[in-house]
C-alpha cells in the first residue's frame, strides 16, 4: 500500500530546454503500483472468506478504526491541529446512526451518512475557537472534549439509555412475523454470510472514504492545509484563507470520525457511554503514528496493525502477561517513535530517497570515472 | 495615481515606533528599492502591506483599493507577492509543490470540488504543474522540483521563494533582501533576472536590499529609510550624495 504514496508525484526527468521550459510530467501510473493495488484489493475481498466469522468482525472493527484515523491525521498530520478528543466526534457519530436506526428505523448507511453530517457540524464548531488556541492548548481542550463526552452521554440517558446502553434493534422479519431483533447488515446474496457482507460494505466505504481523502490531500486544498501546519503566515500571504481552511479540516476530519463512529455502532449492535472514553481518542493517535503521520496510507496501515495487536497477538500471549498489553504496546511504541518516526509509510519514503540518492551519486561517480 | 501610495503609516508596539509617518508612492512598472540601516522599519512595512501587522496611523492603497481594510489572504488576491527576509516556505512539501502553493490566489478548486476530483480540479491541477514547471525552469530551478526544501542551501531557498511570489501573477512584487546568502556573481545575476522579469511580466518591484551596488544598478527609485522615518528619495545619484544618508549610513561626521 505504500507504494501508491508515489504514484502520482511527478518525477523531474531534468528535460530542461533550451527555452528554459520543462515538458509537462508523464501522469501514468506505474506496473508494480497497479500490481500492488490489485493484490491489495483481492486480499482485501478475499480474506473474509477464508476467515472465522469472529475474525471478520474484528477486521470489520478495525476498518473502522481506520477511517476515525484517517479524519484524525487529516486534521492533525496534514493540518498540524492537535486533537486528543477524536473519541467524542467517534462517539457523537455512534450514537447519532444508533439512535436513528433504533428510534427512527433509518436506513442503515442513511444513517452512517447522517451520523458524518452531524459530525461535520460539530467539528465545524469545535473549530471556531480552535482558530484561537493552538498546539498544546487545543490538545488540552479537546481532551476535554474527550472527557467530557462519556458523561454527557450518562446525562441524557433517557435518549441515550445511559450506562444501560443503547441496544440498536430494528423490525425484522422473525419466526413469520416483523419484530424488534438486535441491527444486523443483512447479506442480499445466497452464500454470503451476513457478517461477511458487513465486512464488505465496511471495506466499500472505507474505501470510499480513502479515495475522497486522498483527492483532497493532493489537491490545492490539501496544499493549502500543509502551508498552514507549517507556515501560517506564509499560508496567508500567499492568499490561502487560513481561519476557513482550519475550520472545515476539521469539519471533514469530523465527519470521517462520525462515519467510523456509526459503523462501529451497527457493528456493535449495543453501545455504551465507556465505549468511547478517553483511550478511544488515544487508539486514533496510535493508529496514526504506527502508520505515519501525514501519509495517506498511513493510518489505514496503522490501524489493521494496531488492530490485528490487539485482537490476534495479545490473545496469543500467556495468561500471566494479558494484564499487561498495555505496557507492551507502550514500548512497542516507544521503540517505534525513535527507529521509525515517521511510523511504517514514513519509513518506506525515507528507504526510498535514501535509495534514489545513492543511485543518484553512484551515476556521478560512473560519470566521473569516464 | 500612483500604483502602490503608503500615505503617513505608522505603526507603534506598545512605546517603541517602528514606522513613523512614513509616506511614498510607486509608479506601475517601476523598480523601486526601500534602503537604510537594520532596524530602519522596512521588513515592518512590507508586513503591514501583507497585513501581518496593523498600522497605526495612515493607509496604504494598492490600485485605488484600501489594503488595509483587506484581510491578510485578500492581498495576494489584489495583486500583491512577496518573499521574506528569513524565508517562510513549507519545508514539508516539495519545492514544486511550494511554487504551487503561490499560485493558490489564481486557482479556485473548492473543498468538495477537490473532494470529488471534478474533471476542472483536474485540469486546472495540470495548468498549475506547467505553469509552476515554468517559472522553475525561468530560475533554473527545474531539476529541484520533486525535491522537498528542507535541506537545500539558503540561497536556493531564496530562489524558491522567488518563484513562489512569481508563481500568483503579481502586478506588485516585494523582495525582501533576495541577494542574502548570495555569492558576487549570483548577486549580478539576480539583478539582471529582476529586471528580466520585470519587463517580461510587466510587473512593478518593491526591493529591499542591503546590496547597494545592486540597488543602484537597477532601481528607478530608492526610497532610504532611517529608525522608521525616511530620511531621502528620489532616484540612484540624488540619494547616493545626500549628507542626511550618508550620516545614516555612516554616521555623521566628527565635528
Amino acid at each position: 500500500m505504500t507504494a501508491n504514496e508515489g504514484e502520482e508525484t511527478i518525477v523531474s526527468d531534468g528535460n530542461t530546454n533550451d527555452t528554459g521550459v520543462t515538458p509537462a510530467p508523464n501522469k501514468k501510473l506505474p506496473a508494480p503500483t497497479i500490481a500492488l493495488w490489485v493484490v491489495v484489493a483481492v486480499v482485501a475481498v478475499g480474506l473474509p472468506f477464508q476467515l472465522a466469522p469472529f475474525r471478520v468482525d474484528q477486521m470489520s472493527s478495525w476498518l473502522t478504526l481506520a477511517i476515525a484515523a484517517m479524519g484524525l491525521n487529516l486534521l492533525t498530520g496534514y493540518n498540524g491541529q492537535i486533537s486528543v478528543g477524536h473519541g467524542a466526534l467517534y462517539g457523537l457519530g455512534a450514537y447519532t446512526a444508533g439512535l436513528l436506526v433504533a428510534k427512527a428505523n433509518v436506513p442503515l448507511l442513511v444513517a452512517v451518512l447522517a451520523a458524518g453530517a452531524v459530525c461535520f457540524v460539530a467539528g465545524v464548531v469545535i473549530g471556531l475557537p480552535a482558530l484561537r488556541i493552538k498546539g498544546l492548548y487545543l490538545a488540552l481542550v479537546t481532551l476535554a472534549v474527550a472527557t467530557l463526552f462519556p458523561l454527557a452521554v450518562e446525562q441524557f440517558s433517557s435518549l441515550t439509555g445511559g450506562n444501560q446502553g443503547l441496544e440498536i434493534r430494528t423490525e425484522q422479519m422473525y419466526r413469520g412475523s416483523m419484530r424488534p431483533r438486535p441491527v444486523k447488515f443483512a447479506s442480499p446474496f445466497e452464500g454470503l454470510a451476513n457478517d461477511q457482507w458487513k465486512y464488505l460494505v465496511f471495506l466499500a466505504v472505507t474505501a470510499v472514504c480513502f479515495l475522497l481523502t486522498r483527492n483532497l490531500i493532493k489537491s490545492r486544498i490539501g496544499r493549502a492545509m500543509v502551508a498552514i501546519r507549517d507556515n501560517e503566515t506564509a499560508a496567508a500571504v500567499s492568499g490561502i484563507p487560513v481561519a476557513r481552511t482550519k475550520i472545515y479540516t476539521f469539519g471533514v476530519g469530523s465527519a470521517l470520525a462520525g462515519i467510523a463512529g456509526g459503523l462501529m455502532a451497527l457493528n456493535l449492535g449495543t453501545i455504551y457511554p465507556s465505549s468511547f472514553t478517553i483511550s478511544v481518542s488515544i487508539y486514533f493517535l496510535v493508529a496514526v503514528v504506527i502508520g505515519g503521520s501525514a501519509t495517506i496510507a498511513g493510518p489505514i496501515i496503522g490501524a489493521l496493525i494496531y488492530g490485528a495487536f490487539n485482537d490476534v497477538l495479545i490473545p496469543e500471549l500467556p495468561n500471566q502477561l494479558q494484564p499487561a498489553s498495555a505496557v507492551i504496546l507502550g514500548g512497542l511504541l516507544i521503540v517505534q517513535v525513535l527507529i521509525a518516526p515517521g511510523g511504517v509509510v514514513g519509513s518506506f519514503k525515507l528507504a526510498g530517497s535514501k535509495l534514489a540518492l545513492r543511485k543518484a551519486r553512484a551515476a556521478v561517480d560512473n560519470s566521473a570515472a569516464v | 495615481m500612483s500604483q502602490l501610495e503608503v500615505d503617513n503609516v505608522g505603526v507603534h508596539f506598545g512605546g517603541v515606533v517602528a514606522l513613523d509617518g512614513l509616506s511614498f508612492s510607486i509608479e506601475k512598472g517601476q523598480i523601486c528599492a526601500l534602503i537604510g540601516p537594520n532596524g530602519a522599519g522596512k521588513t515592518t512595512l512590507f508586513n503591514v502591506i501583507s497585513r501581518i501587522y496593523d498600522a497605526t496611523t495612515g493607509s496604504v492603497t494598492f490600485e485605488g483599493t484600501d489594503l488595509l481594510k483587506a484581510a491578510p489572504h485578500q492581498i495576494a488576491h489584489l495583486g500583491l507577492g512577496r518573499t521574506f527576509q528569513n524565508l517562510a516556505l513549507v519545508p514539508g512539501l516539495s519545492v514544486l509543490d511550494n511554487v504551487k502553493i503561490g499560485a493558490h490566489s489564481r486557482s479556485k478548486a473548492g473543498f468538495w470540488t477537490s473532494t470529488l476530483r471534478m474533471p476542472q480540479v483536474i485540469k486546472e491541477e495540470r495548468q498549475l504543474t506547467q505553469q509552476a514547471l515554468d517559472i522553475l525552469g525561468r530560475l533554473s530551478l527545474a531539476d529541484l522540483a520533486e525535491r522537498p526544501c528542507a535541506g537545500l542551501p539558503f540561497g536556493t531557498l531564496k530562489r524558491i521563494e522567488f518563484a513562489r511570489a512569481l508563481a500568483s501573477d503579481p502586478k506588485l512584487l516585494m523582495l525582501d533582501e533576495p541577494a542574502s546568502g548570495l555569492t558576487h556573481g549570483e548577486v549580478d545575476e539576480l539583478g539582471e533576472l529582476i529586471q528580466q522579469i520585470r519587463d517580461e511580466f510587466q510587473l512593478t518591484v518593491l526591493l529591499v536590499e542591503h546590496h547597494m551596488a545592486m540597488v543602484m544598478s537597477i532601481s528607478e527609485k530608492v526610497v532610504v529609510m532611517d529608525l522608521g522615518r525616511k530620511i531621502a528619495e528620489g532616484v540612484p545619484d540624488q540619494v547616493r550624495n545626500d549628507p542626511l544618508v550618508i550620516a545614516a549610513y555612516l554616521g555623521a561626521p566628527a565635528k
